[in-house]
């Protein structure tokens, strides 16, 4: 009972804190908003008169314009452009013209504390926002003012709050008896760490994320929501099983033994993981979100507007995947298994050169694996088109059919993914009593009847898990499909994760690409628990 | 009895050729002064020259990158094997309420695409101010790797016997103690692997890097390395040197721990 | 006052499962108590409450005067020895026994003086470099009981020490650790399934079934007068021979026999008698009339030979019996014997409630 009654401060300081943060945050933005928009009348102004084309040659007069306003410290005119074909949500911001004459043509570094605030401003002033379209590479303004408060601040000093908290929380839990007047104190910091972080990352991210969409924010109520469903009990948990007994409970000790790996996915996992689960019942139309229910799944799971055997049907690359994962596994275990039996005789030379030799790729990063086989595989320049004109075969336009691009993707990912099974394996087949089979050799076994009724039952329990990973990577295996045949041809090699990725970055449809990633996650999910009660039975 | 062993290393010779062969060719690209793709059966460079790395270690920020990828790998292994040490110890010797949630948890968060997880950690990164910053790389990655590395040592954690343990209490050590002069020294090989394997994935990862850094000094080399595959041309001799450059540290600490690799991976998996 | 002591302590784990439910047990300072019993009897559970590694659910446990029941097995002052040793594979010899010395903090040249002290009454000291993997099972074991003394400790517990070695060098460090207590005069708590050890070893023994006190007392005691069946059976070996028998005032009728035991008559109807094969003697072929020995004819269906002493199998109806005669004996299988029994080496048990009901 005096546990439970200790929870009433503990309570009624962090709720005290999260009103005094949310005032806070209301003023911040409000002063910011106040500031930024003040100057941003003032240049769009200028900017309806003279057009964007004129600006950079009539930067100096905006600056001269700007710099005559009293709240004005230092000014720029700030272009945004694209950083990356590739990925059109990274933007980069550069001076056309500056107060300081000398900074005119450089980019803005996040590193700059000058040029942070100038960002800063550039996104909360709204004159121009990340991912506001519109200004997408068009131009904008910024001005340097002295800003109420870094809003970047917020979640900073949250996670500043947070981690001290757990760190007093840890070293308190690890060393001794519990200290019960310490402890609510410790948890109420803790609580208070997060919601601060919370509330900060709210406003600041994922406002500019989704330009200034505060009016509509279903889907940041939402990932506030769930996050604070998740963590709070975590916190809670923490704090409750702390206070519970005076005496050494090992449930303590276990709690703070894992509190550091779990605060850590939680935030920088799980969170983003329901973000994206929320950004997933969320459109994005000139800036604007807006919450649509299921309709991206409806949309997706009905495959409007395709056949369900067209390349970019959902049905379609589903059975692709799918046919990609049995394909590679099989081949990765059949390979890896095949090896290890051969190399874990003894008496076989060279076996340690044999085993360095082929654990290679393993050892090269799969993006530069990737790329060479692309390579290797090209129409024109690749190596394999030359071994097949040696040997006098038509040259092969491996990335224009279905059949040969699926082809090359499985030949790298096989040829990238084999070592891991003959490791695994081998390990495994160490493990195994020689003596199993002097007896299965009395007993009058063949050699095969030794791998199919000895070898292959004892390896089961080492090869499972190894699998049960193997399939979860090669499903989600983007870099494969991405670098080598990148979906050629029309998308139809294209797996899940892949089409996932192209309808984020490559049409900017982030709530949709969102939907599909949940439902990868979701077939991923069945799967695993389906193959936990197959392991499950085999155990049993 | 000749005519299997023939057989067997016919078929290993050609399996490691097949293995070797792409490999080789990187390093032959990497020596010829072209840009071009070789197309030659034997990678064998008729000309030597070090043309290529000379141009890459002359790019601007190269030895920043380097240092970078550095930086990040390493701070991404101590902080994330930290932390997986003292969960996996957690989960493979106390019986606490949420531990088989938490296990399986950790197994769900490997099914997460990557994809779904892009927009909201750029989002999480710029928040807090990090991106161009390898913290936040370290951040994140660090946090990433941490499911693999706690089941993988806890698997090893499983088959250390329990009487050390208690022996070190009798002998008047704290659960610290224990941990710190027992536990881990015991657990040296499946540390270096899972080490070895957070360093691996840091090294190499390029998505998350390439989407957080948009300025060249602050790369790290696998951004550097996959800049010189254009959409319409390839400088492949680039590309190789750097391929070359970012591989080589890497397979010398691989083939170092590779008598570790087979014990240390599949010790918890065999016993179960 | 003594320097352990039990109150009905007592162990229920998580899963309702009951380890030790009720023992009472108080140690003096100096004395050497075992704990015996078959495997799953709650002995090993209650050395670990003592030690610290399990936590206490029922009743009080006091060490030195202490109550312990909260106290972490650091500060207990106990110091244990595994079955497995637990040595620690990274340490060499010297740094396992120092190990829990430096832990407290005692300065590095009194470590190194009671390290070696140790190490030589131990004959360890030309071993004191190595790591356990160096070393044979017996120089293991000596580490192991090295740890323990090196520390000091007022209370000595062993949880089956002598389990993992061969059966001379078991003989041989049986030997060693009596008289290793002798000149240390330690307080200590030893567990064993081996009544053997128990019984040279022990000062007192505790033997325990079922997670309950069965007996407890000097190891003689405990042959002799044992409390119930349970302890009738489990010490000696051959087993004591048990005979179902129905009680007629003064004589017990059992297998068409009548023997007559006058001591016995508060003895209940149903009772069973029990006989220790050493206390079994032939006495002929056929029955005499003699009234001093108690008779039971008996048809032999094995002989083992040990030369020292022979066991005699044989059958009383369909009841097995063992007897165990001194020397050789020239009995043959197929033989029809008469075995004879002084009364006062009848034990009498209640059948029903399984106690001893002979004085």
């Amino acid at each position: 009972m005096k546990n439970v009654a200790a929870l009433g401060p503990c309570l009624a300081v962090i709720f005290a804190t999260a009103f005094g943060a949310m005032v806070v945050d209301r003023y911040a933005s409000h002063r910011a908003l106040e500031n930024g928009q003040a100057f941003a009348l003032h240049l769009a102004a200028y900017l309806a008169q003279e057009g964007d084309v004129a600006i950079a040659q009539e930067g100096d007069v905006a600056i001269a314009q700007l710099r005559a306003h009293p709240a004005v410290q230092s000014a720029a005119l700030v272009k945004v452009v694209a950083a990356d074909a590739r990925y059109p949500f990274l933007r980069r911001l550069e001076v056309v013209a500056h107060t300081d004459p000398s900074r005119v043509g450089t980019r803005l570094l996040a590193s700059s504390e000058d040029d942070k605030r100038v960002a800063d401003l550039v996104h909360i002033g709204g004159v121009t926002a990340l991912s506001d379209r519109r200004f997408q590479a068009g131009v904008g303004s910024a001005v340097v003012t002295s800003m109420p408060i870094t809003r970047v601040g917020l979640p900073v000093f949250g996670l500043a709050i947070g981690a001290l908290a757990a760190l007093l929380f840890w070293l308190d839990l690890v060393r001794k008896q519990p200290t019960s007047r310490v402890r609510p104190l410790i948890g109420a910091l803790l609580c208070v760490g997060t919601l601060f972080t919370l509330l900060g990352w709210r406003i600041v991210a994922i406002d500019r994320l989704e330009g200034a969409a505060r009016s509509t924010a279903d889907p940041i109520a939402a990932t506030f929501l769930l996050a604070v469903v998740v963590l709070l009990p975590l916190v809670g948990t923490g704090v409750l099983g702390s206070m519970r007994g005076v005496g050494p409970s090992p449930h303590r000790r276990a709690y703070a033994y894992v509190a550091p790996a779990l605060v850590g996915l939680s935030l920088l996992v799980v969170l983003p993981f329901l973000f994206g689960v929320a950004l997933a019942f969320t459109s994005e139309v000139d800036g604007q979100t807006t919450f649509v229910g299921l309709d991206h799944f409806i949309h997706i799971l009905s495959s409007t507007g395709r056949r369900l055997t067209e390349p970019l049907s959902f049905y379609f690359t589903a059975a692709v995947t799918i046919a990609w994962t049995g394909i590679n596994v099989a081949l990765h275990l059949a390979i890896g298994l095949a090896l290890a039996l051969v190399l874990s005789d003894p008496l076989l030379r060279f076996r340690g050169l044999y085993r360095v030799i082929l654990i290679v790729p393993w050892a090269v990063p799969s993006y530069i694996t990737a790329l060479v086989w692309k390579g290797m595989f090209n129409q024109q320049y690749g190596l394999i088109n030359h071994l097949l004109l040696k040997f006098g075969l038509e040259p092969v336009a491996w990335f224009s059919g279905f059949f040969t691009a699926f082809v090359a993707n499985v030949t790298t990912n096989t040829w990238l993914g084999f070592p891991f099974m003959m490791v695994t394996a081998l390990g495994a087949l160490q493990s195994i009593p020689k003596d199993l089979y002097e007896a299965a050799r009395i007993d009058g076994a063949s050699a095969w009847q030794q791998f199919r009724h000895v070898t292959l039952p004892l390896l089961r329990p080492a090869l499972i898990p190894a699998v049960l990973l193997g399939t979860v990577w090669t499903f989600n295996m983007f870099n494969v499909i991405y670098l080598v045949s990148g979906g050629a041809p029309n998308h139809a090699t294209d797996i899940l994760v892949t089409e996932a990725y192209r309808w984020a970055f490559e049409q900017d449809r982030y709530g949709y690409a969102a939907a599909y990633s949940v439902l990868i996650f979701l077939l991923l999910l069945v799967w695993g628990l389906f193959a936990q009660r197959l392991t499950r039975a085999d155990e049993s | 009895m000749r005519l299997r062993d023939l057989v067997v290393h016919a078929g290993l010779v050609a399996t490691s050729l097949l293995t070797l062969f792409p490999a080789l060719w990187v390093v032959s690209m990497a020596f010829r002064p072209s840009q071009s793709f070789d197309t030659s059966l034997l990678p064998i460079p008729e000309v030597i020259s070090l043309d290529n790395f000379r141009d890459l270690f002359s790019r601007p920020h190269f030895f920043r990158q380097l240092g970078n990828s550095l930086l990040v790998a390493g701070l991404t292994t101590a902080i994330g094997v930290m932390f997986s040490c003292t969960a996996a110890y957690a989960f493979s010797r106390f019986r606490f309420p949420g531990r088989r949630a938490g296990l399986l948890a950790l197994l769900v968060t490997q099914m997460f695409p990557g994809t779904l997880m892009l927009i909201p950690l750029y989002a999480l990164i710029e928040s807090l101010g990090l991106l161009n910053r390898s913290a936040g790389l370290v951040l994140v990655y660090s946090t990433t790797a941490i499911p693999f590395c706690v089941w993988n040592l806890k698997g090893y954690f499983d088959t250390l016997p329990r009487e050390l343990e208690e022996s070190a209490m009798m002998d008047g050590a704290g659960p610290f103690v224990v941990f710190w002069r027992i536990v881990l020294p015991l657990s040296r090989p499946a540390i270096a692997v899972t080490a070895l394997f957070s360093f691996l994935t840091a090294w190499n990862e390029f998505i998350l890097a390439a989407t957080f850094l948009s300025e060249e000094q602050a790369y790290t080399l696998p951004v550097t390395v996959q800049s010189f595959v254009g959409a319409f041309s390839t400088e492949w001799g680039h590309f190789a040197a750097g391929a070359l450059v970012v591989s080589l540290p890497v397979m010398a600490v691989f083939f170092a721990l590779q008598r570790h690799l087979v014990g240390g991976l599949t010790a918890g998996g065999v016993k179960g | 006052m003594p320097q352990l002591e039990l109150d009905a302590v007592g162990k229920t784990y998580d899963d309702g499962f009951v380890a030790v439910s009720d023992v009472s047990l108080a140690v003096a300072k100096g004395e050497f108590i075992v704990l015996v019993g078959p495997s799953g009897c709650g002995k090993t559970t209650t050395l670990r409450m003592i030690a610290g590694l399990e936590d206490v659910t029922k009743g009080q446990l006091h060490i030195g005067g202490r109550k312990v029941n909260d106290v972490p097995a650091r500060d207990r002052d106990v110091a244990m020895v595994f079955q497995s040793y637990a040595l620690y594979p990274h340490m060499t010899v010297r740094e396992n026994l120092s190990f829990g010395l430096m832990l407290r903090k005692l300065p590095t040249a009194e470590v190194v003086k009671r390290v070696d002290e140790v190490a030589a009454t131990l004959e360890l000291t030309t071993l004191l470099d190595r790591r356990p993997k160096a070393l044979s099972g017996g120089q293991r074991q000596r580490v192991a009981m090295g740890r323990a003394i090196v520390k000091r400790a007022g209370l000595f517990l062993f949880d089956e020490p002598l389990s993992n070695l061969d059966a001379k060098l078991r003989h041989q460090m049986r030997v060693e650790l009596a008289r290793l207590h002798r000149t240390l005069g330690a307080t200590s708590v030893y567990v064993t399934h081996d009544q053997v050890e128990a019984m040279t070893l022990a000062d007192r023994m505790v033997l325990m079934n079922a997670g309950r006190v069965q007996q407890m007392g000097a190891p003689l005691d405990l042959y002799e007068r044992p409390a119930n069946l349970f302890v009738a059976t489990f010490l000696g070996s051959p087993s004591m021979n048990l005979l179902p028998a129905d009680r007629d005032g003064e004589d017990f009728v059992f297998e068409g026999l009548r023997w007559r035991l006058p001591s016995q008559t508060s003895a209940p109807r149903e009772v069973v008698l029990g006989v220790r094969p050493e206390a079994l003697r032939v006495v002929g072929t056929t029955p005499s009339g003699r009234e001093a020995t108690l008779q039971l004819p008996a048809l032999v269906e094995v002989v083992e030979p040990l030369g020292h002493e022979t066991y005699v199998h044989c059958r009383i109806g369909a009841r097995p019996l063992v007897a165990r005669l001194t020397g050789p004996v020239s009995v043959m299988p197929g033989e029809s014997i008469v075995l004879g029994v002084e009364a006062s080496a009848v034990h009498v048990f209640d059948r029903q409630t399984e106690s001893r009901c002979s004085p």
